[in-house]
Order: C-alpha cells, then structure tokens, then sequence
C-alpha cells in the first residue's frame, strides 16, 4: 500500500517541428516509507516524472501507460477527481519557495487555503500551524503567520512552503530541487528540515535533485536518470556507483576533483537503438550501439548497462 | 477558438481591402448615380442592397464606403505611432530631464478626453481630409508615446541590453538593434488596436459633420445621411454600420490573435 | 595588471564596498568569494565601468580607468571582459546567436576572423548550427559556452567570471571551467573569477580573496 508504480509510462511533449520524449518507458517502483531521491542533471526528464505523478503536466504533454497508487491507475482518474485526492495524499514543495508563495497574501491566509480540504475550523488551523512551525524552527510562529512572504528569507520561505506541505497530513510528500539557488548554509538547513519530515509522521518523500552530496546524506534508496530512463538505481548508488555515467557525473564534483566527462547528452527528440550513454561512455562495445540495455541487478543495485549483464 | 477567429479576421479584412482598392471594378453603379425612380426602393434586383433617398445605389456606396475611412484610419495611426514611438523611445532610453520633459507633455494630452479633444481639434481645423488626420493624430500619438515609454523602460533593465555598453555598442546601435526589435511585438499590438479606435473616431466626427463630407460615399456620411429615414428604412442605417461593425471587430479580434502568435515565443518547453 | 586601491561604494545608506584593495597579477586566476549579498557583482560592475564608485582609483595600463569619461574609456573597455552567471538573459531573445557573438566585433571595429569563430566553436565542443538558433532554443552550457566565445572574439585581457557555472549542471561546469583554464594558460590572460563554491575555487585559482561584510580579508 502507497506505493507509486509506474507501468511502461512515457511522457511526450509534442510540438509542430519535434516530438520531445522526457520520460521513457519507464517501469518503476517508487516504495513507500522510505526518501526515495531522482537525481539526475537538467533535461533529463526527473521532473516532469515527478509532475506526472501529482498529475501537473502542462495540457500539451501526451502520456502514456499507467501509474497506479493504491491499486488505482491515476491517470485514469478525471483531473478534478484526481486534484481532490491528490491533495489529500500527496504534498508538493515546489523549486522555487518565493514563487509558489502568493506575495499578496499573509502567511495564515495560505496555511487557510491549504487546509481548506480536511479542516474549516479556523481557530484550530492556526493551533496546528502554530504547532507545525514551532516544530520546524520558528521562535515566533504567530509573528510569522502575519507576515508576507517578502518579509521571509529564502530559507524561512522554504520552511514556510514546507509547514503548508505538511500540515494537510498528507501520505506523500514530493520536493522539486528544493536546493536549488541556496547559499551553502541554508542548504544544510533544508537536509536537517527534509530529515524533520518522519517526526510529522510523513514517511514517505520523492526528492528530485541534481545535488548528489544531498541526495547522499538524505535519501534510502537514490534512482539516477538520464536522457528520460533511470539507469542506476539502489542503496548505495552514490557512495558505490557503477553505471558509467553515475561514476562520471560524480566524479564532475568539485570535491571528486572535476573530471571532465565528454560528450553531450542525447537530445530527448532523437530515437536510437542502442544505449542513449553510449555515445560518451568509456567503455562502450558493440553491443551498445545494437541493443538497448535493461536495468540488471548486481550487488544491491539495478544497473542499466551491459557491463552488468550476466545472462540471466 | 482564438486561432481560427484569428485567421478569420485575417480573411475577412483582405476581402474588405481588396474590396475598397478594387471597388470601381466590383461596384455595379457609380456611388453617386442617382436613380430618380428607385428612390428608396428596398431590396430589388436592381439594386440588391437597396437605394436611398436620393436613390443612389447602396452596395456601390458601401463598397466605396470604406475606401477613405480605412485610408485615413491607418494613415493617422501609422503617423500617431512614428512620433509617439520615437518620442516614447527617446524619453524611456535617455531618462532624466528629456524624459521629464516628454512626459509632461504626454500627460497634458493624456488628461484631456480623447473624444471630445478630437473634436476640438476637428472642429478648429475645419472640416476636410487633411485636417482629420492632425486632429486625430494631435490627440492619440501621446497614448502610444506613454505605452512604448513603459516597454523601453522595462527592455532597458535587461541585462542583455548592459552587456551591450561594455561590448561596445553606441546607444544609438541599442536603440535600432536591439531596443526597437524587442519592443516591436507589443508596438504592432498596439498599432491594430489603434486603426480599430481611430475608425471608430473617424465615423464618429464624419457622423457629426466634421469629417469626411458628403457626398463622399463613406459608411459614417451615409449613417448620418439615413437619420431621418431609418425608422421606416432601417437597412440605410444596418447597412452601412455593419460594415463598420465588422471590420472594427476583425481588427480587434487581429490584434488579439497577434498577441497569441508573438506569446508563443517566449513560451518554453519543460 | 590592474589594481583596485580604497574602493568604497554605497547604495543609499547601504554600504556595499569598503575599502577594497587588490591588484590582478598578469596571467593569473584571482578568485573572489563571499556569500550573496557581499557585493561581488558590484565589484565586477564597477571595473567594468558600468557604475563609478564613491571613492577608489582602479589603474589599468598607467591610467586610472574611474575617472574617464565614455570616451576615453571606450578605448579600455574591449581589453576587460566579463561572463555572468545568466548568460541567456544577456543575449538579445530577438536576435540569433550567431549575429549576437559577431555584434560587438562590429562596435570595436575589428574584422570577423571565420577562421577563428571556426576554432572556438570547435574548442568549446559546439555544433556550428547553433549560431542559427534564439538564445531560448538552446541549453544553458551551449549558450554559456557562447558568451565566453563572444568575448573571446574581442581578445580581452581580463576576462571577470562571475560565478559562470553556478546554473549549470555539474558536468558541464567541469566541462566549462576545464576550457576557461586551457584558454587562460595559452594566451595568457588574467582571470577575475568570482565564486561561492570553496571546492571550485581551489581547484580553479592561483590566489583567493575573501570578501566579506563588504570588505576583503
């Protein structure tokens, strides 16, 4: 139960001149209780996956395939019918906290808002708000409810965003990039904020990144993707890589010394046979350009590459 | 929805443009013929769209109705959008005491009432073509001036535009280069919005006697020549303002679709 | 190569710079680091003329590059350079890339060199049919990698990095920065590379400066 599962799921974003394909046929199981992580670098399709679960795609995207979450298929779901149990379920912290807070607003009007689904007693939404922000930090809570998002500093807003996420109780809670663009002392603060999230009796979290030293000191089990598949996905993925690209991509750390990795990542509009690394991998064979691999399990980790294929 | 409409307004002012340029071709009578018999004779094989009092043909006067409206509307608006944009330009760009200026002077038109200022003017010049023209270019070049102000300010805080001055470029390479090409989506925008008013102005002063004169076939001169007969012949008055109605209406419309058309550009993919 | 002696720059009540002093040695990579808000992007501003400080001198080739009027500067200002961290916002959306990299060759009266932009283009690992695209129709690493060849093309001699790579992936940030120090070393040009990123800044700099509540330390 709670589970997401992905089905032979793809999203296309079709345009007149190109047909974009962000997410490839993706067969998934993102497992409850646990802070799954996505990682990958821009255009690799993490959130456009991550959208497609909270059912956020723009109208132009085309997809295809099932995702099922409590044995429901969500995407058959009507989009109101869906919003009123998505929202329930689910919690969103978006990339940018001082965009996804209204600026002419009070703090305690969009706690309201948000709550507006399970709670319309407003004496008690202001006791729990209170409660929640206490919880995440916050000396004054009640000074901060009166306050409007521009008087909050980047990270108080993240903070702000993430008591709204929570205080619905929802069973999923979903965060987009939320390191993105902070200084390095606030992101030690969104790692312990995230880490916060079991005490609120929210134990399952999605966490799309492209920060690999966060998605390692957060997540249980980490999914890398690239060019719209996962390739490597386990417990250990980061401190034990062994797709090529994994290792590549960490070894671009600065503090991994910044190897270069060559090459470009393939345009999500082109189509091949073979691997979509294959065209800067270091150990690339034949076989690459032929055939395209499938996720194979070595250690504990699936890894999509043929280094790992042991003819099962 | 938008779209479709869209590319209808387009269809349908090429048909009236290619209407009024052609119409001595298209028209079955000399507009102003007068066929003594047929005075207001209704809808006739003859004369399909009916004559008026004085029997002269309507459809001919309708095809020609357009002709001096629609040449007058788009002259003052190109005329009133040259001098406001240059003028909107030069005071958004340079700033300090030229924009001061500038904007003072704006907001002196500004503060008048457009209608009853262009009729000021119109009724000081006298009647006549010419005279039109400057009324109605004397009281909206101010309105564009303000608008196209606000865009140069807003383009100019760009930080494409700073790049420019330490790669080298002179303001007057700013402007023509980049200022102007950025600007000039909204600017077009703006200028078929504004054919739409200034037509409507235009039947306005003509209806009033200030604009275009009889016997000129024009839409407005013929509403105006139908006001004492049009509760017994309602098409003198159908006509003609249908055939404003719609071309004003596709022009709006236009104007709409073309917002949607230059959005489509800064909208991105994922 | 340049020094900056006694910079101070206030905005309002709001003290930016104080007395900030440094000299750029010729053919090295000075960094500069401080937290957002520290005034590293005013710093870069002002010895690029676009703002003038309260006080200070900034002293490139003998000449105190503060007190020149436009004129008198346009002669300086091809030889400082600088890349910014956004550099999609600092091409023109309405023009396409190729016209904008050649534009301010145009400004400085210098000649297209074709064989030039051929190499560059081939040195940064850039297809040629991007010179054809918008600015929107590319991703951040390819037109991050054509505003370092835009300012190339002029052969500036100093060249401020303002924290180039910040919005790019880590890949491409090595990518990137792995071209900016093979191109510093062969033609022997100085860097002023502005950073947050301690990891980068070591691996990338001869000498750090720090700045911090608006001073240097």
């Amino acid at each position: 139960m709670g589970d997401i599962i992905f089905e032979d799921f793809n999203v296309n974003f079709e345009t007149r001149k190109q047909n974009v394909k962000s997410v490839r046929d993706m067969n998934l199981t993102i497992k409850s209780h646990k802070i799954t992580g996505i990682v990958g670098e821009s255009g690799c399709g993490k959130s456009v996956l991550s959208l497609s679960i909270l059912g956020l795609l723009p109208d132009y995207a085309k997809t295809s395939g099932n995702i099922y979450y409590d044995n429901k298929d969500i995407t058959a779901l009507a989009n109101r019918v869906r919003e009123k149990y998505l929202g329930r379920e689910f919690g969103y912290i978006s990339q940018n906290p001082s965009e996804s807070l209204s600026p002419i607003r009070k703090i305690r009007k969009q706690f309201y808002e948000s709550l507006d689904l399970v709670e319309k007693n407003k004496a008690e939404i202001e006791k729990k708000s209170i409660e929640i922000l206490k919880e995440l930090g916050f000396e004054k809570p009640l000074e901060v409810l009166d306050k409007y998002p521009f008087q909050l500093s980047g990270g108080q807003q993240q903070r702000v965003l993430t008591g709204i996420a929570i205080s619905s109780s929802p069973r999923w809670i979903f965060a987009d990039e939320p390191t993105k663009g902070l200084d390095e002392n606030i992101k030690k603060d969104s790692l312990e904020l995230f880490k916060k999230l079991r005490s609120f009796g929210i134990d399952s979290t999605l966490v799309i990144t492209h920060d690999i030293d966060f998605a390692k000191n957060l997540c249980d089990e980490v999914m890398v993707m690239y060019s719209g598949q996962i390739v490597e996905m386990g417990i250990d993925v980061l401190d034990n890589p062994k797709h090529p690209y994994t290792k590549g991509f960490i070894e671009s750390m600065p503090s991994k010394g910044m190897k270069i990795m060559e090459g470009k990542t393939l345009s999500p509009t082109e189509d091949i046979r073979g691997c979509r690394f294959a065209n800067r991998c270091g150990c690339k064979t034949k076989r690459c350009d032929l055939e395209s691999p499938k996720l194979y399990n070595y250690e504990n980790s699936q890894v999509r590459c043929f280094l790992y294929d042991k003819g099962e | 929805m938008n779209k479709i409409l869209g590319k209808l307004s387009i269809i349908v002012l090429i048909i009236i443009l290619l209407v009024s340029i052609f119409a001595n071709i298209i028209s079955p009578y000399d507009p102003n013929f007068q066929d003594k018999e047929n005075r207001l004779s209704g809808f006739t094989q003859e004369h399909k769209l009916g004559t008026d009092p004085l029997g002269r043909d309507m459809l001919s006067r309708v095809i020609y109705g357009g002709r001096s409206s629609i040449l007058i509307g788009v002259l003052a608006t190109l005329v009133s959008m040259t001098i406001g944009s240059g003028m909107g330009i030069i005071s958004g760009y340079f700033g300090g005491r030229l924009d001061k200026f500038i904007t003072s002077i704006t907001n002196i038109f500004q503060a008048l009432p457009q209608m009853a200022f262009t009729i000021a003017i119109a009724g000081v010049l006298g009647p006549g073509i010419k005279n039109l023209i400057l009324a109605l270019v004397i009281s909206s070049w101010a309105g564009f001036s303000r608008i196209v102000r606000a865009e140069v300010l807003k383009v100019k805080e760009e930080p494409y535009i700073e790049a420019m001055v330490y790669l080298g470029s002179s303001d007057l390479s700013i402007i023509l280069f980049h200022i102007i090409p950025n600007i000039m989506p909204n600017i077009i925008i703006l200028l078929t919005t504004r054919i739409g008013r200034s037509l409507l102005s235009i039947a306005a002063l003509s209806f009033l006697g200030l604009g275009v004169q009889p016997p000129n076939p024009d839409w407005s001169v013929m509403i105006n020549d139908a006001r004492l007969y049009y509760r017994s012949y309602p098409y003198l008055i159908v006509v003609p303002g249908f055939s404003i109605f719609i071309t004003i209406l596709s022009i709006n419309t236009l104007g709409d679709y073309l917002r949607d058309i230059f959005d489509i550009r800064s909208e991105e993919i994922i | 190569m340049i020094k900056v002696s006694n910079l101070d720059k206030s905005f309002g009540d709001k003290k930016i710079l104080n007395d900030i002093n440094f000299t750029l040695k010729s053919g090295e990579i000075l960094s500069i680091v401080g937290d957002s808000g520290s005034g590293k992007t005013t710093l870069s501003k002002i010895i690029l003329g676009l703002i003038k400080p309260d006080r200070g001198q900034i002293i490139y080739e003998g000449v105190d590059l503060v007190n020149l009027g436009k004129k008198d500067f346009k002669k300086y200002r091809k030889d400082i350079q600088i890349i910014s961290q956004n550099p999609s916002s600092f091409f023109d959306p309405s023009m396409k890339l190729g016209r904008s990299v050649i534009e301010p060759l145009k400004n400085f009266k210098l000649k297209l060199d074709d064989e030039k932009l051929k190499d560059l283009i081939e040195e940064f690992k850039l297809d040629e049919k991007v010179l054809a695209r918008y600015p929107h129709q590319v991703s951040g690493g390819e037109i991050q990698r054509l505003s370092i060849i835009r300012a190339l093309l002029l052969e500036p001699k100093i060249l401020i990095l303002d924290e180039p790579t910040s919005m790019l992936d880590i890949s491409v940030q090595a990518q990137i920065l792995d071209i900016l120090k093979r191109i510093q070393v062969d033609k022997n040009m100085s860097y002023i590379f502005i950073s947050h990123d301690m990891e980068v800044v070591e691996i990338f700099s001869d000498r750090v400066l720090n700045l911090k509540n608006s001073k240097l330390i």
